[in-house]
Parts: structure tokens; sequence; C-alpha cells
């Protein structure tokens, strides 16, 4: 139950082109972290700084109370899953596991007893003395993991495990990692471009975009209150839909779209949220599924926009709707409701409680006060 | 993948396309086995057949073949020997006609005459056996090698003994010296040292078939060939001497002097041109042989002195049986025939083993129509029997094929295998050779390509590229430069010479750093977080999941050094370091295309073993085993 502290840390492949840009970040012991973002955000990067097998430019790291900043890997007590499980391929089951544990030179029947224990956890039992070749991909992944457990590390690194498993698998996989964490109660830091894997195993998850962190917060609040529009973009599926918003007075915004009559929200947390914003525009954003669709005048002042797109899931339906050059989709779960075919004009409006509003500059979210 | 679609091969053309590809590289599969097949079945062919193309030699098969090479073998590749001992004009052996059929009786007849007489070893050359190895390109054949044995189980093996016994310098075993001996030549006389001595206790215990004898009657028409008077051409003879001879070779000869036309060719050649071991005297003969000797010496002390003898009186001096051998009475006898004066011809009567055959047959059927009613013959009088060695000869085949066959395909082989396990240590030091040149092969590369291919050197790329820049000289630049640097060294003639130079190869760091290259990143990654050292990462990761190409390497360091001669004769000049190629090479440069053919399949075989063995891991080297 090591926790982990990283502090200013940066790290340039290049010369003054830094790939982790002054990043602070505290994990506490036990936690589940996930650091989710889109590829080449750098998030295996900062998995990899973590786990000593790139060097840091600038900064510190702690685990624990121990400083490892400039310590080789098998000196910080973390062990790694990675993607491409890296078995080695020549040496079987039971040596791939033990090999870790012959390098720290520990006996005979303690590593029989650990690989025991570990091959019952995982289910590997009868797959002991076949070599990796032998097996399927998520029988790979578990002697990886079977690899990295039977050390008992203080902090477990996954960079992303899962992605080369099947749909199937992953979900499968997912549960088994799960409730590893429950068991061991380890601290695990998990790296994914997959946002569904980082909302369902994260107690913890770190959004990072380009070097630098977005947003670290719980699983719920990064859906429900991101913290700025990548965030909101990259957390669900479909991400938030954001529209720009005319500022026209200090209590009224409206969208204004040529050939349409301007949608206008106004009343009064719009004017508490303008009266320390003082820019002429303003993001808005909504989730799809506080979108809701409408015939014609049903709801009084219903934007007025084009049905381009329906895609039905089974339990929900995705309406894309254009207005102007702006897309909007709405979730709809009930069963297709007769809005009309593609091509003909539909009404929607939002659920005003659940809106969302940034900064159109900084992209920030803008907090009503 | 297939070129064409399962679709497309309905098509004529492509049908036809199909064919051709498969047409030519049948053809090409031909002409790559042809030269192959060449090669092993020249191995075992002799001079007789060594130009005939033919996959399956024909001796194999053919027992008339198999004859004329036993007959080849047998007179030492000698046409003059066969001659002479068949009464037979003969160019070559492949023109040898083999008789149709054999007389058993009228060979054991000659069988028994043959063990039941006294026939003087000095009366007949020993067969299958060619005196030096080197000599006219031949093999080493069976009584070369069992003389050979004789020698060296008489001296233990040793060549010291061999100086010491012997008196003489023994440059090898294999070179065991001994000129051919010419028995029919009036100037060879047996030579009185211990080795000739040895030469002929072997030569007596040979066995009966494989003795040549000496037919003076076959001589004597050689002789007659030779004059001038007839130019070497039989009507010449018989119309100057008014006869009607077939062939020089069918002219009789007696055991005394003839009468009429004959009489002076006989006596000129039994005075000036018989080894005077053939010539005995009648009783008057000897004595005037005595008459002769005191004339010339007065005192019998004199002769003493000279001849170092114990003679009493001239009474007491007994030629017989000497007159083979290098000794003073030898020349005292020769000079004694010369002269009609002192010698008169009608005292000279011929012994050989034709006349001891004729006088067995006399004394067996007593009359010549007794033998001639019995065998359907026409022979006018036992002097013109001749000896049935052909018969004897083609019976021996016939009897003994299946053993000669096997002496014929093997003994090339045989010949090289000895010229290599008696000679020096070739075999020893090409075992050495190789196994270092595969283990420094085999470190030495991959730790460079390891260096090269984990850590980022700062001038890595020009180190890789001056790697590379060794593989643009071929060898024969280098070595000289590497020949004067291991001189300098003081390397020469030592392994270091040979294996230091191959150490490191260019092309082999470049091959495996492409492929520690290629080798997940996440391997030594994850090793690394196992607290795997340096040394269990290059040893367990990238040295074992590199086997197949590891493989090729020492495939390629074996090949290197077992097919090295250039490099290694020139390194190690002295004849201790020599490798098994150099000795092969020396070989090949003094023996038969058969032996040299099976000098070259012998060499290939290990290639061929190591790779008919290794031949899946060498395939699978451009294989990645990457785990995914």
């Amino acid at each position: 139950m090591s926790s982990i502290k990283l502090k200013n840390i940066k790290k340039c492949y290049v010369k003054d082109t830094p790939v982790i840009k002054d990043l602070n970040l505290d994990i506490a012991g036990g936690e589940f972290a996930v650091i989710v973002g889109p590829s080449g955000c750098g998030k295996s990067t900062l998995l990899r700084l973590i786990a000593g097998l790139e060097e840091l430019t600038e900064g510190e790291i702690h685990i624990g109370d121990t400083r490892v900043t400039t310590m080789v890997p098998k000196d910080r007590n973390i062990s790694m899953v990675f993607q491409n499980y890296a078995l080695y391929p020549q040496m079987t089951v039971f040596d791939n596991m033990a090999f870790g544990l012959r390098m720290r030179k520990e006996s005979k029947t303690f590593i029989k007893e650990k690989i025991d224990w570990v091959s019952e956890k995982l289910g590997l039992k009868e797959y002991l003395f076949r070599k990796p070749k032998e097996l399927s991909g998520g029988q790979k992944q578990r002697v990886a993991l079977g690899r990295s457990i039977v050390r008992e590390p203080k902090v477990f690194l996954f960079d992303e495990p899962l992605s080369n498993l099947d749909a199937k698998l992953r979900i499968e996989m997912r549960s088994v990692i799960k409730s590893l964490h429950e068991e061991l109660g380890t601290t695990m830091i998990y790296v994914t471009h997959d946002q569904v894997e980082a909302m369902t195993l994260g107690t913890k998850i770190i959004a990072l975009n380009e070097g630098e962190i977005h947003q670290v917060d719980s699983p719920i609040n990064l859906y429900n209150n991101p913290a700025d529009t990548f965030v909101g973009k990259f957390i669900g599926n479909p991400g938030i839909n954001l529209m720009v918003f005319n500022v026209v007075s200090g209590s009224q915004i409206e969208l204004h779209d040529e050939q349409t009559r301007p949608f206008t929200i106004h009343g009064k947390h719009v004017k508490s949220l303008l009266k320390n914003y003082k820019k002429e525009k303003l993001i808005v954003g909504v989730r799809p599924e506080y979108v809701k669709l409408a015939k014609p005048n049903e709801i009084k002042g219903a934007i007025k926009g084009q049905l381009k797109l329906i895609e039905p899931l089974g339990n929900e339906t995705l309406y894309h709707i254009t207005l102007g050059d702006v897309q909007i989709i709405s979730r709809q779960y009930y069963d297709s409701i007769d809005i009309g075919s593609l091509g003909d004009e539909v009404y929607f409006s939002f659920e005003m409680e659940h809106l969302s509003f940034f900064d159109f500059e900084t992209k920030k979210k803008v907090f009503v006060t | 993948m297939s070129i064409f679609l399962k679709s497309e091969r309905k098509n004529s053309k492509v049908i036809l396309l199909l064919i051709s590809i498969y047409a030519f590289l049948t053809l090409g599969a031909l002409t790559m086995i042809y030269p192959l097949l060449l090669m092993l079945s020249g191995s075992v062919k002799g001079k007789l057949d060594a130009y005939e193309f033919d996959v399956v030699p024909k001796f194999l098969l053919d027992d008339k073949t198999l004859f004329k090479r036993y007959v080849e073998h047998k007179y030492n590749e000698k046409i003059e020997e066969y001659q002479v001992a068949n009464k037979e004009f003969i160019r070559i052996f492949k023109a040898i006609v083999p008789p149709d059929q054999i007389d058993n009786a009228k060979i054991e007849d000659w069988i028994n005459f043959q063990k039941s007489s006294i026939i003087p070893a000095e009366f007949y050359h020993v067969g299958n056996m060619y005196y030096l190895p080197g000599e006219g390109n031949r093999v080493t054949t069976r009584n070369t090698r069992g003389f050979r044995n004789h020698i060296r189980d008489l001296c233990s093996n040793s060549p010291e003994n061999f100086r010491k016994y012997f008196d003489t310098q023994l440059p090898d075993w294999y070179f065991l010296d001994l000129s051919p001996e010419r028995l029919l030549d009036r100037n060879y006389k047996i030579p009185r040292t211990k080795f000739a001595d040895e030469f002929y206790k072997f030569k007596q215990k040979i066995p009966i078939h494989d003795r040549v004898y000496l037919s003076i009657g076959g001589d004597f028409s050689r002789y007659l060939k030779s004059l001038n008077d007839y130019n070497g051409n039989i009507s010449n003879f018989n119309s100057k001497n008014k006869t009607d001879y077939e062939s020089f070779f069918k002219i009789p000869f007696s055991s005394t002097i003839p009468s009429g036309i004959l009489a002076s060719h006989w006596e000129n050649y039994v005075r000036h041109e018989l080894n005077p071991q053939f010539i005995l005297l009648s009783a008057k003969g000897f004595q005037n042989f005595t008459i002769y000797l005191k004339e010339k010496f007065i005192e019998i002390d004199d002769l003493n002195l000279e001849w170092r003898t114990d003679y009493n009186s001239f009474e007491e001096i007994d030629f017989i049986g000497l007159t083979a051998y290098e000794s003073n009475i030898s020349i005292n006898f020769v000079n004694f025939i010369k002269s009609n004066n002192s010698c008169p011809i009608d005292e000279i009567i011929i012994k050989s083993t034709e006349t001891l055959w004729r006088d067995y047959l006399k004394s067996k059927y007593y009359n010549i129509n007794t033998y001639n009613e019995k065998y359907n013959l026409q022979y006018i009088s036992f002097a013109n029997v001749p000896m049935p060695v052909k018969d004897a000869d083609f019976k021996f085949v016939i009897e003994n094929k299946n053993q000669l066959r096997w002496e014929y395909l093997t003994h090339n082989y045989r010949m090289v295998i000895e010229y290599l396990t008696l000679f020096g240590d070739g075999l020893k030091n090409t075992i050495i050779y190789c196994f270092f040149s595969i283990m420094t092969a085999l470190i030495i590369n991959p730790l460079a390509a390891y260096a090269l291919s984990r850590y980022q050197l700062s001038n890595q790329y020009k180190i890789l590229l001056f790697f590379i820049a060794t593989m643009t000289f071929p060898p024969m630049v280098t070595m000289i430069p590497n020949y004067l640097l291991m001189k300098d060294i003081g390397f020469l003639n030592t392994f270091f010479a040979l294996i230091i130079p191959g150490m490191a190869n260019g092309y082999s760091i470049f091959l495996l750093k492409g492929f520690f290259d290629s080798l997940p990143k996440e391997l030594y990654e994850a090793a690394d977080i196992d607290a795997a050292s340096e040394y269990h990462k290059f040893w367990h990761i990238a040295m074992s999941l590199s086997k197949p190409i590891l493989a090729v390497i020492a495939l390629g360091a074996f090949n290197g050094a077992y097919s090295n001669f250039m490099f290694a004769v020139i390194l190690c000049p002295d004849e201790k370091m020599w490798t098994m190629m150099v000795w092969l090479v020396q070989m090949q440069a003094l023996s038969s295309r058969g032996a040299v053919m099976a000098s070259l399949v012998l060499s290939a075989l290990p290639t061929l073993i190591v790779f008919i063995f290794a031949q899946n891991i060498i395939l699978r080297g451009i294989v990645l085993p990457v785990e995914k």
C-alpha cells in the first residue's frame, strides 16, 4: 500500500519538446488510478517514467516514502504488465513467472509456493509447463499478470494490457483485474485509451492530453463535471455536444444561426454565470442523453434542426442532428420515437439543469457561482 | 501464396506456362545433380574408365569391364607387362578381349603347377602394387598397402625404428619408397639391402594370382619388334625370313638356341638383352665359366678379396640364384656370356617360369599329343605351349566378382582415408580449428551486435558502417596484410593465426544486430523489471531467442573454417599445422582422378551432414520468433 507522488516532472525525448510538461500527481496507497487519454498524449511515457524504464528530464518521483527518481526499475519494487504481454517465448509459463524471483535469488521452495498460489488464483495450474505460444491471448495476459503478482510488489503498472484482446475477453479480464485489486489492495496504475475501461476499473481517473493533466477525479465526477471541453469530449461515448453561444446581454446567451431564429438561454443561472464572465462568446456543453427530441411545437422554444443519421444500438438510439455547421447528437432510451426520416426537420431542446459552460478561450469550465 | 488463382489454372496458356516452368526447374535440377553424380561415380573409377561419363560405372554391371579393370590393376597399369606376360599385342587395357570361355581343367594344371613347383621370386613381379602413390597418378593398391603394413609392423610403427633398422630416413609411411623392379632388364640388379630383403620376404608371401610372370618369349617378341630391320612390322619380318607369322608375339622362343633363321636373333637377345638371372649353363658351360674366372683372377684369394667371399677353390663357385642380385659375380657372369670365345652359345640354357611350366607339362603328359588330345589343342611341341595367364586371370575375376567390385568401389576412398590418418594431424587440426571458429563466432559477433542493438552509442552509425565496410574487401585483399600482422605478432603456425582473423565478421554482426533489433523491446524491459542482469538479458533473451540465426552463423563459421585452404596454408605453412584441406590438395596433386573425386566426396560429407541435420533450424533463421 504505497502512495505515489510525482512532483513537477518533465520528460523530453528531443530537447525542448516536452512530452510531459510539468506534471504533478498524487496517488494514494491502494488506489486504482487509471491514466486515460488519446494516443500520443504521453500516458505510456508517464507510466514508463514511474517504472523507471525512461529517465526523467526534470522533477521527482516518490513511491511510498522512497525517492525513486534515479533508481533502476528493479530497485523500485514495482511490476509491469505490457500490452503485448512480453512473455519470454522460450520459457514455460512456470519459468516465466519464476524468472523475476530467480533473479532475486529466492529459494526454490519459496518460488514453487508462490507460483502455486498465483496460478491457483489466475486459473493457470494446468498450463504451467506450456510455452507461451501454446496459449491463447487471454491466457498469455493472465500469465503476464501472474508474473507481476508473484513478486508482490508495492505498485502494479499496467500498460494497456487489454487492448490486444477481443471484446469479450476484455470484459472477462477486466473483472479479473478488478477483483485482483480488491483482493490484494495494492496500488495500481493502469494506462488505457479506452474510456470504458477507465470508467469501470478506476477509483481515480487521470485524464491526460498532450502531456498535461486535464482532470483528476472519480469516474462519476469526470463524466458529470468535466473540467474542460477535452475531458467532456473524451469521456463518454459519444462525447459531450459543444456549441458556441453568443453572449447577448447580462442574462441571455443565444445560439445564432442565420437560417433559423436564434435559440436563447436565459434565466437566473445564466445571470449568475455571466457575472464573472466578460467575454463575447461562451461554449455550452450538453451530454447527448440530455438532448430531448420533439415534434414541431411540442416543446416551447424548441430548436429546429435537420436529421442526418440514426444509429439504433438496441437499448438506445443515437440521432445525429445538424444545426447549420454544428453537429448535435441525441441519445434516446425509448424504442425509436417517430421523429421522421433522414433529412426531415426535427425539433430538440436541452435539459437546462444539465448544461455545462466552458470558457471560449481557455476551454475550461466556467463555474456558476 | 500461389502465383495463379485456381480459376486461372484452367486457362490453356497458364497450363502451358506452368508446364514450361516445371520443365525448366527440372532441367535446372538435373544440371545440378548430374555433375554431383559424375563426381560420385568418378570416385570409384580407375585409370581405365576415368574419362567415361557414365553415372553408373560399367565395371559394376559388366564382368568384361571388371576383368579389364582387374588386369589393369594386376599389371600395375603397365601395358608392356601385360604384353610380355600374355604374349599378346594390345595398345591399351581397354582393348583387351576377355576369353570367351574358361577351360577349368587347363587352368587346374596351371594352378597345380604354380603350387607344386618352386618358382623363384626373382622370376615374377608383384601385381596390384604401385610402388609410389604419386607415380603416374595412381592409387594405393592392395599389395602396396600390404607391404607398407609389413614394414610398419616390422618397425612397430615407429619411424625411429625404421631409421635404425634400414639406415635410411623415412619421409612418411605413406611415401614408403621402393622403386619398381625391372627384372627383365639386363641392367637391373636386385639391391643387396635390408629393405630389398624385406621386400622379397613379402613377395614370397603374396597370393599366387597376384604374381606377374615374366615371359621370356614375350620379351623376345618385343625385342624382335623393336629391331630396326623390321621396323615393328611383322610383314617385313615375314618377307625377309620367308615365314608367315601373324604377329611378333606368335614367334616361339625355345630354351636352347633354335635352328634356322631365328638363331642369330636368339643369340643376340640372350647374350646382350636378357637379364642374366634367366641364363643357365650346361655342365660344359659351367666348366668354361670356372676357366674364365681362373684366367681372370689366377689365384682364388684374389677372387675372394674382390668378391668378399671365402671359396677354397674355383670349383666351389656356384652362381645359381645369385645372378639376379647386385654382386661381382653377376658382373663377371655378364661379361662371360657376352663373348662366344669364353661361352659358346650351345652351352646356354634359358630357365624361366615358362620353361618350368613346360617341364611340368612334359613330366605330366610325356607327349604333346596326349596334352593336345585332352584339351583339344594343336601344339607342335611343349615349347609352344604358353602360360594360360589370361584364362587364369579371367577365372579368378569370375570367381571373385563381388570382392573385386567391392575393392574397386572402396579403394579410392580407402586411399584418401589412409592418407589423412597416416599423415600428420590433418583431422585433429581441422576439428580443433572448426570447433574454435564456431565458438568464437558465436561469442564475439553476438556481443558486438548486442552492444550495437541495445545501447545507443554516440557514433553507432559509423561503427556499424565500419563493420559493414569490412564486407566489401574480398579475402584475397586482406590475406597479405593479415599474414604480415600474424607474422609480426608471432602467431604463424599456431591456431591463433587461423582463428583470430576470422573471429569477428562484419556480416554476422550486421545480421545479428538486425535480429536483436527485431526482438520486442518489452522483453528487455520486462527483464529489467524482473531484476535481470545484463548477462541474463544477453544470454536468456537475446541469445536464446536467436538460435536460428546463431545456427546460420555457426554453419557459416564451420564452412569457412572447414573449406579454408588458401588462408590455412599461408598462415600455417608448417606441416604439423596443416588442416585436412591442405593435406587433400597436396594429395590431389599426386593421385589418380578417381582418388581426387573420392577426396572431394569425402570432404563434402561433413558439410552435407551438418546441413541435413540443421536444415530446419537454418530455414527458421529467417522467421522472427516474436510472440504476439
